[in-house]
């Protein structure tokens, strides 16, 4: 239905079409034709609608293709195979399903939507067409498993770094990896890994990033907890570009990791990760500790001091920053 | 009492010397122990335990020994043939994809050694792991959510 709507909307061109013709023609009620038509503006279609003439198509979404990732893409590795499907169930399942011994380091699996998207617990992860991107990036690390959950805060200095410098927007780490633009969630990442015994044969980064949905777009649960480049900058972004700075910015932490190990990426880090002086709450296991954030440690476990003093190691868990009255933001991304 | 830095500091210097123990007592700051685990591969399979090596039975009498022969001495001694298999990292423990599905692995169930027996979980790195060892599942021995240590064993195969 959607299809042929949009057909004879392009069939049109430059004339009006209106809702009475589209219902004749489609053979559907003109409420219908209404729903269908906000189902493409939120796909990202800029159609137009005047009153006693009708409906004109001024815009279509800008298409990712494989093509256009790899065109002029400065990398060595990172999404110099690319494997691009416009819908997916989830790019993080694919990837681990196309992953054979010989597949390249580096190798990207890119989708415009996706069905199943899902985050930690398998929380499902809003991914709608046309205005976010979800990628998983396949990586063969030779390093210890110990070092191995390091790589997610490898990738969310990667990725605050690419969207501060393409927006100038004010990117945020909260512990470990996810990413906010002023307290709403930008940005999530899942990683899993695959070793046999202490030998580490692969690692697959999933990245789901909201760049042009609107905020009636986002459930409403999620409306002040979620955001993207367009609700905070108020214009549109190209996605080809931000993913091509994206590769770009994770090629060159990750390359940096593997040479010089945690350092440099701990201060950066640190850098984006604020909120230092705010006391935080964290659910580590069956514990739940109150305290103040002393930082990272140069293997990238968190420390947190509480009030009697005691620095806890929190190597897991979910971190809610305390706000005044001891109200808890509990921050989850996309995820209901 | 020792600063944090200065723990960390000591256990690094113990962890990268050949010393496996450190005790320093200091009545002015505190006693404090360090002692190094040996070195365990990080997904360990153990081998049958050299303390649970049996002595060999008494001897028996040749005429009872006749056909019943055939009941080899591993047979009768389950410590023996127990496999563990250990958390390669530190991370939490989760028996179940999600708190909505059902757990990987069930007490009685016979696992391959492909076969994905739970998640441990560090600062958002999932890492299922898989079991690496085959047989069937006779203890679980840590609970689901819990906190796990790298080398701690999670499960019992027999």
């Amino acid at each position: 239905m959607k299809h042929d709507l949009l057909h004879v909307l392009t069939e049109m061109k430059d004339d009006f079409v209106s809702g009475q013709q589209l219902s004749d023609r489609l053979g559907v009620s003109r409420t219908a034709i209404w729903k269908h038509m906000e189902n493409l503006r939120q796909e990202g279609y800029v159609i137009e609608a005047v009153p006693r003439k009708g409906y004109q198509l001024k815009r279509r979404p800008e298409t990712l293709s494989e093509a256009e990732i790899k065109a002029g893409l400065p990398t060595r590795k990172i999404g110099q195979t690319t494997i691009y499907k416009k819908s997916v169930h989830s790019t993080q399942t694919l990837a681990k399903e196309t992953y054979r011994e010989g597949t390249p380091h580096g190798t990207t699996v890119v989708a415009s939507e996706q069905t199943g998207g899902r985050g930690r617990m398998e929380r499902p992860w809003q991914s709608p067409e046309n205005t976010s991107i979800s990628v998983s990036i396949i990586v063969k690390p030779d390093i210890s498993l110990r070092e191995a959950p390091q790589l997610t805060l490898v990738t969310a200095v990667a990725i605050s770094d690419a969207l501060e410098t393409i927006s100038k927007l004010p990117v945020q780490i909260k512990w470990p990896n996810d990413i906010y633009i002023n307290d709403c969630k930008v940005a999530g990442i899942l990683t899993e890994m695959q070793a046999e015994s202490d030998q580490m044969q692969m690692m697959v980064v999933g990245i789901g990033l909201n760049i042009n949905q609107k905020k009636e777009q986002f459930p409403a649960d999620l409306q002040n907890k979620a955001t993207s480049l367009y609700i905070e900058s108020g214009q549109e972004w190209s996605r080809t570009q931000i993913l091509q700075a994206l590769f770009v910015s994770f090629e060159q932490w990750y390359d940096l990791w593997i040479k010089e190990g945690f350092t440099q990426i701990r201060k950066m880090w640190e850098h984006y990760a604020g909120a230092y002086n705010q006391p935080v709450k964290v659910i580590q296991g069956n514990d739940t500790i109150v305290g103040h954030m002393l930082g990272i440690n140069n293997e990238g476990v968190l420390q947190l001091q509480d009030q009697n003093g005691q620095v806890h190691l929190i190597y897991s868990g979910d971190l809610g920053l305390l706000r005044r009255g001891g109200h808890q933001s509990e921050h989850m991304p996309n995820e209901k | 009492m020792y600063s944090i830095e200065e723990i960390k500091e000591l256990i690094k210097t113990v962890d990268e010397s050949g010393i496996g123990e450190l005790e320093i007592k200091n009545e002015e700051k505190a006693t404090i122990a360090i002692r190094k685990e040996k070195a365990e591969p990080v997904q360990q399979v153990s081998a049958p335990l050299p303390q649970g090596v049996p002595t060999p039975p008494p001897a028996q009498t040749p005429e009872q020994s006749g056909g019943a022969t055939s009941t080899s001495s591993t047979d009768i001694e389950p410590a023996d043939d127990c496999k563990k298999i250990t958390s390669p990292m530190v991370g939490t423990f989760y028996r179940s994809p999600s708190p909505d599905t059902d757990p990987y692995v069930q007490v009685g169930d016979r696992i391959e050694e492909a076969s994905v027996v739970c998640i441990v979980e560090a600062m958002k790195l999932m890492n299922e792991l898989e079991a690496e060892v085959s047989g069937e599942i006779t203890e679980i021995l840590v609970e689901n959510g819990e906190l796990v240590d790298y080398g701690q064993p999670l499960f019992f195969v027999k």
